[in-house]
């Protein structure tokens, strides 16, 4: 509790700080960790970031650290729970959704504990590389030295996200 | 008789026949389902489009869909329903409720879809192969979608390319490494290096999906190298199947949401094209409409393209014939 406190006193420092700008860092940092979609209509994402480097660099270690939040795995569960049911409502009506016996049987064959537990892995493996990834806009002292120690962890499963946010990093300042 | 007697009569006949003048009539649009006389269950939805607006009806199936007060401007129709392709009629020329517009849904249409491993590991050791279970989710994708495409009346069914889906020979090309860790400049080389093998790591008429470690650093990446042809999507290792089928609205002319010149009531956060969240549900008729009219949609694949939405409202009203809105829905999301 303690630590979740520190954070937030932390975070609200830093976008006071900040608070001259008119960019809100805490919707730039969601916009990052959660777009899976590389060419986007905000080609000024990576420049909106740097610009307010200083509070976005705090969300992203803790985004990294705490992973998603509760609400946002509730939202994956109601997304799987989402096709669960159209597949559901197909399997029964097949002849309404002109549907094969290998596209039923496909559907069938698909259990919602095993899909909700799959797609919660990826999302927040997922969400936790995109804050490294992140870190590696951000550049600060802080950043660099949690996606140091994660390359250099070779059990970490993101280590190698780490390195090349490292590598991105070095080469922006180059 | 006197030439200002002569034009007030004209004048005041003009706007009686403008008063009197039938707003529109009642029409019908009566629905076959691939040639059949009867449809299955289900229900039908209507989209008339005209400059003017657009109008929409859904009814059970098997019943035709009726509009009043559709004047000549109505020149378009698209209808939808679950396990076919939409149907579509342009230049319609309306003739009345007791006469109704003959429309037939074909089935549903197959995008063949060949996913490349090109580097199947988010920790960027390419030489390990696809595990089973990354190999089960890439299944599961086509599975999921096609449930999702069906469900919202897309009419299309992804397919295995020439009954494949998933082919890891791919590794083994020399310079495969290269776009193991995919930045987003790379995607002219990789188009050329790419089609260079037909059968290794590319195959014409198909969309193509390559599996890399991460696409800009991050393994739950996707980004559509298209331009034309050849269709190539390159997705990280870690890419839920919403995110590749995202990216397969782009090969189906679908730019990313949010636009700032399309207005859209509601929350855009569950359309599949928002390009960044966890909680995609639905495509638009709109968005549909637009799968199969634009000419760079890869399911028309016109080059060079002539007919186009274009990426605003104030586009899509100025075509000929004009698009209905990208947010237009026939049936509210459900």
């Amino acid at each position: 509790m303690a630590r979740a406190l520190a954070a937030v006193l932390a975070v609200g420092l830093a976008m006071a700080a900040g608070c001259g700008r008119r960019v809100n860092a805490i919707e730039l940092a969601k916009d990052w960790l959660m777009r899976t979609c590389t060419v986007g209509e905000r080609a000024g994402l990576d420049d909106e970031i740097r610009a307010n480097a200083a509070v976005i660099e705090l969300l992203f270690i803790d985004a990294f650290t705490k992973g998603p939040s509760d609400d946002e795995r509730r939202e994956v569960i109601q997304s799987v729970e989402h096709v669960w049911t159209l597949m559901q409502l197909q399997v029964a009506e097949p002849e309404v959704y002109n549907l094969s016996q290998a596209e039923i049987d496909a559907m069938k064959s698909i259990s919602l504990s095993e899909e909700k537990t799959w797609e919660l892995e990826l999302f927040e493996y997922n969400y936790r590389a995109a804050a490294l990834a992140g870190l590696g806009i951000t550049g600060g002292p802080a950043g660099k030295n949690l996606l140091a120690s994660t390359a250099a962890d070779s059990d970490s499963p993101f280590n190698s996200v780490a390195t090349e946010a490292l590598a991105s990093n070095a080469s922006r300042q180059r | 008789m006197h030439w200002r007697t002569c034009a007030s009569i004209i004048a005041a006949m003009l706007a009686l026949a403008a008063v009197l003048r039938p707003a529109g009539r009642d029409v019908a649009v009566r629905l076959n389902c691939a040639g059949a006389t009867q449809c299955p269950a289900g229900f039908h939805g209507v989209l008339l489009v005209s400059k003017a607006g657009i109008r929409k009806d859904i009814r059970s199936a098997n019943n035709d869909a009726t509009f009043s007060g559709i004047d000549n401007t109505y020149t378009q129709v698209m209808a939808f329903r679950t396990g076919y392709k939409p149907a579509y009629e342009k230049d319609v020329v309306w003739k009345g409720a007791s006469d109704p517009l003959r429309l037939n849904f074909e089935n549903r249409v197959r995008l063949n879809i060949r996913i490349w491993v090109i580097c199947p590991d988010s920790k960027g050791d390419c030489d390990k192969p696809l595990t089973a279970k990354r190999e089960a989710q890439l299944k599961r994708f086509v599975t999921k979608a096609n449930a999702v495409l069906d469900s919202e009346t897309v009419g299309i069914q992804l397919a295995e390319a020439g009954g494949v889906l998933i082919s890891d020979n791919a590794t083994t090309r020399s310079a495969a490494s290269t776009y193991a860790k995919f930045k987003i400049d790379q995607c002219s080389a990789f188009a050329t290096w790419a089609t260079k093998a037909q059968g290794v790591t590319w195959l014409p008429e198909v969309v193509n999906i390559y599996l890399v470690s991460t696409v800009r650093a991050k393994p739950g990446n996707g980004i559509n190298c298209s331009r034309g042809v050849p269709q190539l999507i390159v997705v990280g290792a870690g890419t839920t199947w919403g995110t590749i089928l995202h990216e397969v609205g782009h090969s189906l002319s679908l730019q990313d949401l949010p636009n700032p010149d399309v207005a859209w009531d509601g929350d855009q956060l569950d359309n599949f094209m928002r390009s960044e969240s966890r909680q995609r549900k639905y495509f638009t008729e709109g968005e549909i409409y637009r799968i199969y009219q634009n000419d760079v949609s890869f399911l028309k694949g016109v080059d060079p393209p002539n007919f186009y939405c274009g990426s605003s409202d104030a586009d899509a009203d100025k075509q000929d014939p004009p698009c209905p809105k990208l947010q237009e829905r026939v049936w509210p999301e459900r």
